[in-house]
Parts: structure tokens; sequence; C-alpha cells
């Protein structure tokens, strides 16, 4: 209430003044005193007393005090700016009323940020959400997908990858780019395109995040799949100076067991496998009795762990109403549940504001983050630790006989290397080092009309060293080392307008912005290593070295408009436009225009709704634009060819080039058009209120790989065919069920329905991809994009169980016996092969489900957060692969497969094992419901004073605590194919590193 | 601001894209860009456990002959091995996209080369490599696929999208007109010296083997025996003068120690490995799960039994463990190639190798040659000479006096033994028709039989589902 304060001043000397002006009249007048109060139990100063339907009145003292004489039997009228009016009706006797008066949640506006400038949440014109730092304060989260998880309707964040630093999968209304990556534009305070891995949580004052097209319009090419604006924190302006700390500790562990088989169980499997295929059993009895007796060699075990993490951050900040300072450090050590992997982040931040006089104002911040992932990555391979812990052969140990050497090769059982050896005899770093600069002056040329000048360097250094010793790489020890320097200039020049004229509010900005990005590579790869331990240190030492060196550059130029309009907060109106040039593209398709347009109406203010006390918000919205996306790497314009070698005398290579992608010269911008109608609604005081959108986007001049046969080379040409539609339902109910002083209760349930489908591919009806995991399937293609259907289709054979005995005739038709697998034979000439491909599964959620639920009670705050996703299928790789007992994985090693077709058995779902049965990998045999409902996140905080010291929290906080799924697999929210790529292929499961269950102990001190 | 705006509206090429550090089709016209792009065309032969025939999985291609069999436990193997391949099958892919990825940047070399600044004897070396290499390619994949996509253009085009598949006729044209280029443009010496090129010999070795298959099935032209028979003799006949010698001790073929050059006197074309262009079918691929292979391609029961004993029988054949335990006792129950392992004597093996891939050997063109003329009138003492020695080194007696007909079937045998697991059968069994004979002869308690329709003689595959979902016309 702090910015009130002077104008209630201004009210009480006036209002004073008023007072005295007044005869007062001579009736049975009785005297009533007492004390105005807030919420808080803070005095309301200035607030108006007045007796109904009189001119008689006071206002409240500095303490909140008034005294009135009035009639007996009078309404008391208590007003006060920004809370509601409050009528009590006085007794007939002198009496003491205390009152307190109600926050008027309408007329307290916040003020967001809306990109190139702010705008007062009340007469937004578009569909945006807010997240503040108080909703996510308590939860110690460590990266700002995390904040931004489940706290805004249409926003969809899932972890695919649950090692420390790991990739992540963020959406906002869907997927609109096939080729693209469909990750939303972050803006952090004004850096456009910057890397939300380089801010650290805790120093974000709060995010927008920017919905339709008339919000993200003004950020043109790049608007297309959303903007999540981020402002960082500042020192307050009240004159002193506040030293907070905040720390956690967490323990991390698996989510979930593996159900292998045991050692004998594996042995046993492994006999009847080969009697079924007609070779030799193994394992003698007495050998299987052995193992049953000793159990075998637990790998999972021995690369797991429970993983103790912490973060410290400390910070500093203050300033007067002239300038204001804040200065922030923060580290980050979070080892991974797999042994041997983990992230590390430290993050300093400093920025400072100063008002040089009355009309300039200059800000700078420098942002400066050095991470360190160490075998975090991508895990989309066959030989990662998890995927051969689980494959490699129990009835042995990992080494050889003298107990120590890890041995090199599995016998019956995976063909890949010792997943202990992957553990200690190989490793993956990636320290990553980001430095944003950003200086900006702000000059008020005349009152409203202010010219701004922000410029910006952004400079990401990277560094990754691969090594893999002599037992890891089974043999060819090898390292490399590469380094990347990228840096990105940005400025932006902008003039701004802001004007009230009577009921007229008037707000415009036009801007020049420049962005320019380089990028230069280095990569040296040594290969037969002399000396493995000296690793990635002294690549000389090795038989075959290679260098190799790149570079690349983009540039973008942009002009920027808006005029926002609102006449007495009724009727609301924004128009928007940004003119942008690629290099990207060739001459005459360079530049492209993106207009917005939005309308608004404030029915909540109407006059005849004064009197509809039960509504206490109610506005409806509509906006409609285009915006774009360059889903291309630069030079997709130009062919150019892949470096090679080839040896053309033994142990010699000789350098040359392969002819890469075809290039189209015509290509041009991918552009959205999206529509939005939006309603705000509240009820009770906003006690209850109800964002609700409905939108539509048609992505048209669609950015697609074309799929170029094997034959003219393989790979794909990118061009401009096709369109596809995202539409969907974005819902967020907020209920304040509770609130009380001592005590308050709030929840909100976002849940967002989505519906994608590909309406057009040109002349095409089909694009197929795969996945190319090796050792799964072969490059033979697990997805489509079709018309009609949605990205991430999974197209495989349809699996129907295995052959009844009571089927014999009919299976023999495909050389097939009783329970060897049956595939549904589409064209009915009894071969299945890949005319029998249909499709069998869809990958991409169609509902995501966020609920958050605050309670409080005096110091004490709990909070928990549900996550899920439903309508989406998953294949699991992993069941397959350790099931299928040929390929990489020799034997069976779920115990899923005791349930296998046997003649005992014939209700199995699995087939059996046999020579005429084929289990193929992108078939239903494999496919699951990939839906869940998991507690991502309960927390208990209490927060207390401690006198003289200063203001303490405590907390305590779960993640993944239980998550309720049908899918078999470890983690229904871990997929192989996520991150910021494409969204072609969904609902992989391979090994995925799964998420894990973490307990966190924070402490934050503030003083 | 206006100021700034308008600075940055001027600096027209402020859009400009900068693309240095990338190579495009410009620099074709320079000597160092044909010669880029022809090293490119010869690493489509090999890329390591991703496409071309140093793969294990070209192995797997050919052993719907007698000579290999694939375990019943690996479905796709199993297709191929019992003749009944789809077109969804997983091991085709590797050669089917290294051999285009031959041809089209060969495409590339051809296309440009007239143009092409620079030395103009060595750039026309670079065109007779490149001629060489798009025969070899469209030969392999003739015989395996046999209607193929005939690609000449250097560019992607639209068309060649949609287009239809040429039929064996028309690509062998074409296969014969390329050698004809070749065999023009190369020189006698290997350019650089270097082992991995062909020169004007090798190349019309291969020409001897294209004539010997075109008179066999499908197209069975009328002459070509003879026209193979005459070919091989030139290349027989110069051989020596070129330092090309049948190797004296079969030993000596397979050596296979992963250091050294495993060069033989008698490689006309090979493909040379380096620890990092290496070799992916030596090794682990080839051998028993008894000594950490990973028990993927084996010899077949009978026809190791046929196989006369011998010097060859005992380094073609890998039977026994360090163990003692013999193939019999081992879980695939069958004998592997010693010739496509490590040698498991030096006690070190690996999933890959720099182990040259020997494509084609001074014996096939010896044995193409006494085949080709006897079938185009009768065996010639020189016909004997060359199998006899062949023989002799293999530990066999000579052969003498044998009727014509005899004598043919005597070096088709031949053929079999001397190039075991070296994929010559599958192309002799597929130009002589041999399929039911073969299948007819296999042990059912060892090797599972045709899964052919029968009656049907056309065992080429289909061309891969990759190819026809995308090009529908190629069905």
């Amino acid at each position: 209430m702090k910015k009130y304060f002077a104008l209630r001043i201004v009210v009480l000397v006036f209002s004073l003044s008023f007072v005295f002006s007044l005869d007062s009249l001579a009736q049975t007048m009785i005297q009533i005193k007492g004390k105005v109060t807030d919420g808080t139990n803070s005095p309301v100063i200035g607030a108006g007393v007045i007796a109904d339907g009189t001119t008689t009145g006071s206002v409240t003292d500095v303490d909140g005090s008034y005294s009135i004489s009035v009639p007996a039997g009078t309404k008391l009228i208590f007003s006060c700016l920004g809370y509601l009016d409050q009528i009590v009706e006085t007794g007939n006797s002198s009496s003491t009323i205390n009152v307190v008066l109600k926050e008027d949640s309408t007329l307290l506006d916040e003020v967001v940020m809306i990109g190139y400038g702010t705008a007062k949440k009340s007469s937004l014109t578009g569909a945006l959400s807010q997240v503040s730092s108080d909703s996510f304060k308590d939860q110690k989260v460590t990266r700002v997908d995390q904040a931004l998880q489940g706290r805004a309707s249409g926003v969809q964040v899932s972890n695919t990858v649950g090692a420390p630093g790991g990739d992540v999968r963020i959406r906002i209304r869907g997927a609109n780019s096939v080729l693209g990556d469909n990750s939303p534009l972050f803006v952090i305070d004004g850096f456009v395109g910057a890397d939300f891995n380089s801010i650290n949580p805790n120093d974000i004052k709060s995010m927008e995040v920017l919905k339709d097209a008339s919000s993200t319009a003004i950020y043109g090419s790049r608007g297309a799949n959303g903007v999540v604006l981020i402002t960082t924190k500042n020192g307050s302006s009240a004159g002193d100076v506040h030293v907070t700390y905040d720390g956690s500790v967490s323990v991390s562990s698996m989510i979930k067991k593996y159900d292998l088989l045991t050692a004998a169980e594996y042995a046993q499997a492994y006999n009847e496998h080969n009697l079924a295929f007609g070779t030799a059993a193994i394992y003698s009895n007495e050998e299987i009795a052995a193992l049953e007796k000793n159990g075998g060699y637990d790998y999972l075990d021995a690369i797991l762990r429970n993983a103790v993490s912490h973060q410290h951050q400390i910070s500093i900040d203050g300033g007067n109403d002239r300038t204001q300072y804040r200065v922030s450090a923060n580290y980050l050590n979070q080892p991974g549940i797999v042994k041997e992997s983990g992230y590390n982040r430290l993050n300093v931040r400093a920025s400072i504001n100063s008002k040089i006089n009355d009309r300039l104002k200059l800000r700078f911040n420098i942002n400066a983050s050095k991470s360190d992932g160490r075998n975090n990555g991508g895990y989309s391979s066959a030989s990662t630790v998890i995927n051969q812990a689980i494959a490699w052969n129990p009835t042995m140990g990992p080494y050889e006989a003298d107990g120590v050497t890890l041995r090199m090769n599995d016998t019956n059982g995976s063909l890949k290397a010792n997943p202990l050896a992957l553990l200690y005899d190989s490793e993956s770093l990636n320290s990553k080092i980001f430095v944003t600069m950003l200086g900006g002056a702000n000059y008020e040329i005349l009152k409203g009309f202010s010219a701004d000048f922000q410029i910006a360097g952004d400079l990401a250094y990277q560094t990754v060293k691969d090594w893999s010793g002599k037992t890891a790489s089974k043999g060819t020890p090898s390292a490399s080392i590469s380094n990347s320097q990228a840096n990105t200039i940005q400025t932006t020049s902008q003039l701004s307008y802001v004007r009230t004229l009577g009921k007229h509010d008037i707000s415009a900005v036009a801007a020049v912005e420049t962005q320019s990005y380089k990028y230069n590579g280095q990569n040296a790869e040594a290969i037969g290593l002399i000396f493995p331990d000296l690793k990635y240190d002294n690549l000389s030492q090795s038989s075959t070295q290679k260098v190799s060196s790149n570079f690349s550059m983009w540039t973008l130029l942009s002009f920027i408009g808006r005029v926002n309009y609102s006449y007495g907060g009724r009727y609301l109106a924004s128009l928007s436009v940004r003119h942008d040039g690629s290099s990207k593209f060739a001459q005459g398709h360079k530049y492209s225009t993106f207009p917005a347009a939005a309308l608004a109406w404030n029915i909540g203010k109407e006059n005849f709704m004064e009197n509809v006390d039960v509504i206490s918000k109610l506005k409806i919205r509509a906006s409609w634009g285009l915006t774009g996306s360059q889903a291309i790497s630069p030079y997709a314009t130009m062919s150019a060819f892949n470096n090679v070698t080839y040896p053309f005398t033994p142990g010699s290579s000789s350098s040359g080039i392969q002819a890469g992608n075809p290039s189209n010269l015509d290509l041009k911008w991918e552009t959205t058009a999206q529509t939005d109608i939006g309603l705000d609604f509240g009820l009770f005081d906003d006690r209850l209120t109800l964002e609700a959108d409905y939108y539509i986007k048609n992505t048209r001049d669609l950015l697609l790989n074309k799929s170029v046969p094997n034959y003219q080379g393989g790979g794909s040409v990118v061009s401009n065919i096709g369109s596809i539609r995202n539409s969907g339902i974005d819902l967020a109910l907020t209920g304040k069920i509770i609130e009380k002083k001592d005590i308050s209760l709030e929840s909100t349930v976002n849940v967002s329905f989505l519906k994608n489908k590909v309406l057009d591919l040109g002349e095409q009806e089909t694009v197929y991809v795969a996945s190319n995991l090796t050792g799964i399937n072969d490059g033979m293609y697990d997805f489509i994009y079709q018309v009609g259907q949605p990205l991430g289709t999974i197209y495989g054979l349809n699996y129907l169980g295995p052959w009844k005995k009571s089927e014999a005739a009919e299976a023999a038709k495909y050389g097939m016996v009783p329970g060897d697998a049956r595939y549904e034979d589409l064209d009915n000439n009894y071969v299945i092969d890949a005319s029998d491909y249909k499709i069998i599964g869809y990958g991409m959620p169609k509902v995501t489900f966020g609920w958050n639920t605050n309670f409080a009670y005096k110091g004490l705050s709990v909070n928990m957060f549900w996550q899920g996703t439903f309508g989406n299928d998953k294949l699991n790789y992993n069941r397959c692969i350790n099931m299928m007992a040929s390929r990489d994985v020799t034997g069976a090693r779920f115990s899923e497969i005791k349930d296998r077709w046997t003649e005992d058995n014939q209700d199995a779902f699995l087939p059996s094992w046999s020579p005429s049965s084929k289990w193929y990998p992108v078939s239903n045999l494999w496919l699951e419901n990939g839906g869940y409902l998991r507690l991502k996140n309960l927390s208990i905080a209490y927060n207390f004073d401690i006198k003289k010291v200063g203001n303490f929290t405590v907390s305590l906080n779960s993640t993944n605590l239980f998550t309720i799924t049908r899918y078999k697999g470890i983690d229904p929210e871990a997929s192989n194919v996520g991150g910021g790529t494409s969204d072609i292929m969904q609902g992989l499961d391979y090994g995925a590193y799964p998420n894990s269950r973490s307990f966190t102990l924070g402490l934050n001190i503030r003083f | 601001m206006v100021a700034c705006g308008a600075i940055l509206a001027s600096s027209c090429n402020f859009l400009d894209e900068e693309s240095r550090g990338q190579v495009f089709d410009s620099y074709l016209t320079t000597q160092n860009g044909l010669e880029g792009a022809l090293t490119g065309a010869y690493r489509g032969l090999n890329s390591p456990w991703s496409v071309g025939l140093c793969n294990g999985t070209y192995h797997q291609l050919t052993a719907g002959a007698d000579d290999m069999y694939l375990p019943t436990t690996d479905a796709s193997g199993t297709e191929i091995d019992r003749c009944g391949v789809t077109n969804g099958n997983g091991s085709v892919g590797s050669t089917w996209n290294g051999l285009y990825k031959v041809i089209l940047n060969a495409n590339k070399v051809i296309v440009n080369y007239e143009k092409c600044s620079g030395d103009k004897e060595t750039i026309g070396v670079i065109a007779g490599e490149a001629f060489f290499l798009r025969a070899y390619a469209n030969f392999i994949l003739c015989q395996l696929w046999g209607e193929i996509p005939l690609i000449l253009s250097s560019t992607y085009t639209a068309e060649e999208a949609t287009m239809e598949p040429s039929s064996p006729a028309e690509t062998y044209a074409q296969i014969e007109s390329d050698l004809e280029m070749a065999i023009s443009l190369l020189k006698d010496e290997r350019r650089n010296g270097e082992i991995g090129r062909p020169n004007k010999l090798v190349a019309k070795a291969l020409r001897a083997e294209v004539y010997l298959v075109e008179a066999g099935y499908p197209l069975k032209k009328e002459g070509y025996y003879k026209k193979a028979a005459d070919q091989a003799k030139e290349v027989l006949d110069q051989s020596a003068a070129q330092g090309l010698l049948l190797e004296d001790d079969y030993a000596n073929l397979f050596r296979n120690i992963d250091k050294g050059d495993n060069i033989t006197t008698e490689d006309l074309f090979v493909i040379p490995a380096s620890v990092s262009d290496f070799c992916v079918f030596y090794g682990w691929w080839s051998e028993p799960g008894e000594i950490g292979g990973w028990n993927i391609l084996f010899a077949e029961v009978q026809f190791y039994r046929d196989f006369p004993e011998g010097r060859r029988k005992d380094y073609t054949f890998y039977t026994e463990t360090s163990d003692g335990r013999s193939w019999e006792q081992w879980e695939k129950k069958h004998p592997s190639y010693l010739k496509l392992m490590m040698l498991p004597q030096n006690g070190y093996s690996s999933c890959s190798a720099s182990i040259p891939t020997h494509l084609l050997r001074l014996s096939q063109t010896a044995l193409t040659y006494a085949e080709a003329v006897a079938r185009s009138g009768s065996a010639t003492g020189d016909a004997y000479t060359w199998v006899n020695r062949i023989r002799t080194r293999a530990g066999l007696p000579n052969y003498s006096g044998l009727s014509n007909s005899e004598f043919i079937k005597a070096v088709v045998d031949e053929r079999k033994w001397e190039f075991a697991g070296e994929n010559v059968r599958w192309y002799d069994v597929l130009r002589l028709e041999l399929q039911d004979e073969v299948f007819a002869h296999k042990d059912p308690a060892y090797d599972p039989g045709s899964l052919h329709p029968a009656g049907d003689k056309d065992y080429t595959f289909p061309i891969p589902a990759t190819e026809t979902l995308v090009n529908p016309n190629l069905k």
C-alpha cells in the first residue's frame, strides 16, 4: 500500500478542510470513534468516513483513527482509494466501531511486462500469464523451467531427461513447426533470445508468459512459439540495505526400480531361449542352482546412488530513490543418481539503476555464469550406463578373475561396453560460460514522451571434452575436445509515448532492433590413445588425430511499432507490427511483416455492472496476429558438402567432401496466424477467478524437411510446403478458498486441451521419420506426419497377440506356429512387411494438467503441486530390447518375459520365443499409454522473525513423491527424444535418464 | 535513434550471409574441389557403422548362398539367409545407401570434370576413377536388387524423386559405357601409387566380371562369355608386368593382423582401412560368442563338410576355441570364418579393424577367365594353368583332361571354395540360377530351408521401404 501513501495524505488534507467547512445539524447526536485497518492490521490513513445521506464526514489520521458525530442509527460509509467501501450502521448511543477494509483488487492494478513496454493488468488485451517469484520461492527451484512448470496455463514443461542440468521440453500452446525448435522465445531484461540456463531463478522478480499473437507479434519472426519475458530483481528504493542468504540441501534417488530377472532366472531363460531356437543350453542345472543360492551381480545397484546436492545464494540489495543496486552470487552442486554424473553452476549477477536527473535514467546489469555438466548428456544411445547396467549378464560380475580389472566383453549378455567401464573408464564433460552484459539509457524528452536505447552483448563459451578409455571403447581408446565461442550483440532504440487525455489512455512505442550472431568452433579428436589415462589432455599421443573448425553467423534487422488505446478502462484496443529481415534467406525473401490487433471489453467496469456485486471482474478479449519462425539453420538456401575422410593406403587418411542435403533458394518465412478469444471472470471480490482462452493457430508456408530418398543421397530438402493447425483451450481457475488474516488457502488449476493437426503437406500425403536408435529399429521409420494427423504420430505394425492354437492353420500360411507374434496383415498377402504399417499411436499429449495449492497459517505455508498429461502413447523400446533376446542384448532381462506365451500360458500378451516369430520394435507390442498424474512437488515452509537478527524461512520439500500411471517403464515423463528440438518424434523410451525423487531442506535468512 | 536506424537501414549488407566455413558446388570447378568430391565418392564404400561395403551387413546380404549362415535369433538375418527378404528388412539399408552415396558423388565429378580448371591430365584420371566407382556401385546394386533407379545427375532434382526404376538391361548398358570411359581415362599406374585407387587394368578386370554376369541370368547376353574371357585374358596377360601375382601361400591372403597393411600381391580392387576409417566386419561381427564375438555370421555346415581338405580349408575356417571346444559345442553350432576374423592367435580382437576389404582379387579374374573361356568354347591350356595354380596353393591336386562340362562345374566349385565368405558365391548362384540346387543340398538339421515362393526365379531383393514409401513409383 505504500504507493498510495502520498495520495492519501493529500486526500486527508483536502478532506479535513472540507469537513471543517460544514455545519453540524442539531439532532440526537452520538459520538462514534474507532480505528480503520487493512488486512495486515496496518492503519488505513486518509480513509473517508461519511454518514450516509448527509454531508457529514471525517477522515482517519496517521494512526487510522477517526472520530465523528452523527445522528443515532446512521449508516456510516467507510471508503478509501484502493479499498472496497464498507457500510456499518451505528447504534443509538456513542460507541467504538473498528473497521477492517478489504483491498479492492480491481483497483490495485498490477503492472505487467508486455515486451517493449508495460501495461496495467486490467487493461491487457492479450493472453498473458504472470508467474511471480513469490509463487515458487519456497520450493528451492534451481532452474527456470521448474519455476514455470504448472504455474501458467497453456505452458507445458516436461523433464525429458532426468539428469541434473539435463534437457527439458517447454511448449506454449503446442508445436507449430515441424522443422524448427518449438521452444518459446526467452527475453531476459529485454535481451531477445536469451538462454534460460544462464539465469538463476532466485534472481527472477517475475515472468510473463505471452501466448496469443497480439502479445507475441511484437517479437515478429521469433514469436510463434510464445514468449517468456523474465524481469530480474533489483534493489529497493527504501534507503535500507538487505542481505539475504538462501540455501538448501537435497537428497535424490531413483524414482522406481526396474523389475529384472534374478541371475538364476536369467540363466534359466537364456537356456529356454536357446532351446527354442534350436541351439544349445548354456547353463547347467548345477550352475543355475548355484546362482539361485548365491545370487548374481546387481549392475544397477553398482551404478546408482543416493545423490546429495546443495545450493547456496547470497545477495545484497539496497538503494534510495535515486539509485538502486543488487548483487547476488549463487552456487549449485547437483550430483546425479547415476554415479559420476552431475552438474555444477556458479552464477553472479549485479545490477544498478540510477536516476541521474529528472529526465535521464541509466541502467546496467551483468550476469555471468559457469556451469559444468559431467556425464549428463542426452542419453539417447544404446551405450548408456543405465542401458548397459540392465543389459549385462547378471550371472557374472564386472571384473576379470583378478577382481580388479574391468571386463571388456560380456558373455551371453550385452554386445556393448561394461557399464562400470562407462562410469569409470569414460567421461563426457560439458562446461559453459555465459556472460550477458546489458546497458541502457532512458531520456524523457517531453512529459510522457521518452527515448530509450539499450545495448546488450551475450557471450557463450563452451568446452566439451569426451574420453573413452581402453575398456569402455572396447580396445580403441579415444578422446576429443571441442571449444566454441558464440556472441550475440543486440541494440534496441526505442521511442515511447504514454498519455492520458480525459478518458483516453494512449501508449505507443516505435523501435529499431538489430541482432547479430557469430559462432566459431574448433574440434580436435584423437583415436588410438597411446596413454589412455592422459585422456583429452595430450591428444598428439595417439595413432590418429583429426582437427576441424567451423563458423556460422546470422543477422536480424527489425522495425517495431505498437499503439495501445483505452477508453475509460472499458474499451481497449491494441495494434502492433514488426518488420523483420533475416540473413538466412536469399535476396527477395529476406523481409516479412508481422501485424497483430486486439480488442477487449471490460464489461465489469460498465455502469450497469456496478450493482452486480457478485461479479467482481468480467472482461472479454479477442485478438488476431501473425508471427513467424525462421526454423532453418543458416546456409539452408545453399547446399553444403560434408567433410569426410578416406584411406587410399592402409593407415592413411585423406580429406574429402561428400554431398550434403540439397538446397532450396526459395525458402521463406514460416508464418503462424493466431486467433484468440479470451474471458477473464471474477466472482466474490475475485475470490474465484477464471481465465479462459480459446485459440486457433494456423501455421502456413510450413518449413518441412521433405525426405530425400537414399538413392538421391538421403537426408532431406527444406521447403515451404504445407500447414499445421494447433487449436485448444487454456483454462486457469483460481479459488481463494480461505482468506483470513492468519490463514489462507488458495488453489489454482491449469488445464490445457490441445489439438494438433497437419493440414497440408504439399504434394505429399505422408512424411516418414526414423528415430535411428542403434540396435533397435535399424533405420525403419517409427514416426510419420500425415495430413489430418498430429505431429508425433507413431507408425508401426498392429500386434494382435500371439497366434492361438485354434488358429494354427491360418498361422501356417505365414510360416508361423501358435505362440508366434501375430500382426495385422493389412494387404492380406500373407507377408508381414512395410505395407502392413499403420498409425498405432500418438506421442503428443492431448491434455496437460497442473494443480497448485497453497495453504498458509501464520508463518507456516504448504504447497502442493500436481502435474499430469493425458492422451499420449509411449513406445517403450526398453521392454523391446530387454526381452527380444537378440541383437545388442542377447539375454532377456525384464521379469515380464516370464509371462510370454508358452504351452502352459496360452493367454499371454507376449509372443513365444520361436524361430518363426518376429518381434518388431515398431509395433504396438511395445506401445503403452503414457498418461500420468504426478505429485511433482510437496513443500512445507515456516517463516519467523528473530528480533534484531532477521527473518527466517525453513522449508522442506519433496519432488516426484509419487506418480499414478499405467506406464510400465520407470518414468512416463522421461523421453529419449526431447529437449528443445523437434516435435515429430515424441514418446520414445530407450533407457532415458529417469527423473529422480528428491527431498530438500531449505533455509532463507533476510536481515 | 532515428539516425541510428537510418545508418542500419542504409548498411544494406547487414543481412548478407557470410558462408565461409562451408564448401559448396562452386568449388567443383577447381581441381581440389573435384579431388575432394572424388574422395567423397570413395567414402560411400566405407562409412564405418553407417553405410558402405565394410559393414557386416554387406556380408549378411549375400548370405542367401550356401557359404554363409545367419543365426535364426536375428530375424532380419534369417530373412536373407532363407531368401525371404521383405522390403522392411533392416539389414539392407547400409549397402543400398552407401552405394548410392558413391554414385551421387561420382556424378559430381563426372558432370563437372570437363569444365574444371587445373592439370588436365590429372583431372582426366580423377574422372576415370569416378566412372569406375559409378560402374562398380551400379554393378553391385543391380545384382542385388535387379531393377534400380539409375541416377546420372549431380544435384537433387524433383524429377528423380518420382522416377521409375531402370531395367537391368538399361543399367548394364550404363555400366559398360562407364567402364569404357574409365578404361580410356585411367592410366596404367594407380594414381599416386595408392593401392586404394583403380588403374586401367583394374577397370578391365571389373569389366570381365560385368561381362560374365551379363552372360548369365537375367540378361543371358549372346557372346558375352567370349567377351568376358577375352577381357579377363588381357588382364591376366598384363598382370605380372604390373607386379600383380597370385600369393604363393593361401595363408598370406587373410593375415588379418591389425598392425601392418594386409595388402596382398593379388589385390586388384581394395578398400584400405585405418584406425579412424576402419572396417567393421573383421573381429567380433564374424566371431563366435565363445571368444567374445557377436554370433552374427557363420559358415554353413554342409558347405564346411564339403570343403576339400587342405591348407585352404585350414585358413578359411575357425572351428575350435583355445579351450578345445569345437564348433559342434558352440552355442550356435556352426563353424566361423577365419578369413573374417582378426586372427585369434593375436590374442586380441575388437569390433573394428584397420584391415582392408578385398573386393576383387586376381584369383577371381583367373577363375572368371577359366569359366568364361570354357563356356564360350572349350577350356584352354591357359585356363587349366590358372585353375591348377589356385588348386596347388589350396593343397589340392591338379585337374587335367576334364570334359568341358566337367571343367565348367569344377571351376564354379573352385570359385565357391576359393572365395568362401567373400560375397562372390551369391552372385554366382544368381547368374547361374543355382538356388534350388543349393537349398536342396543343405543339411536341414543346421541350415533351414528357403522362404522364397516356389517357382519364382527372381531372387533379387525388393527395393527398401525407405525408398518406396517416399517414391511409390519404384514399387
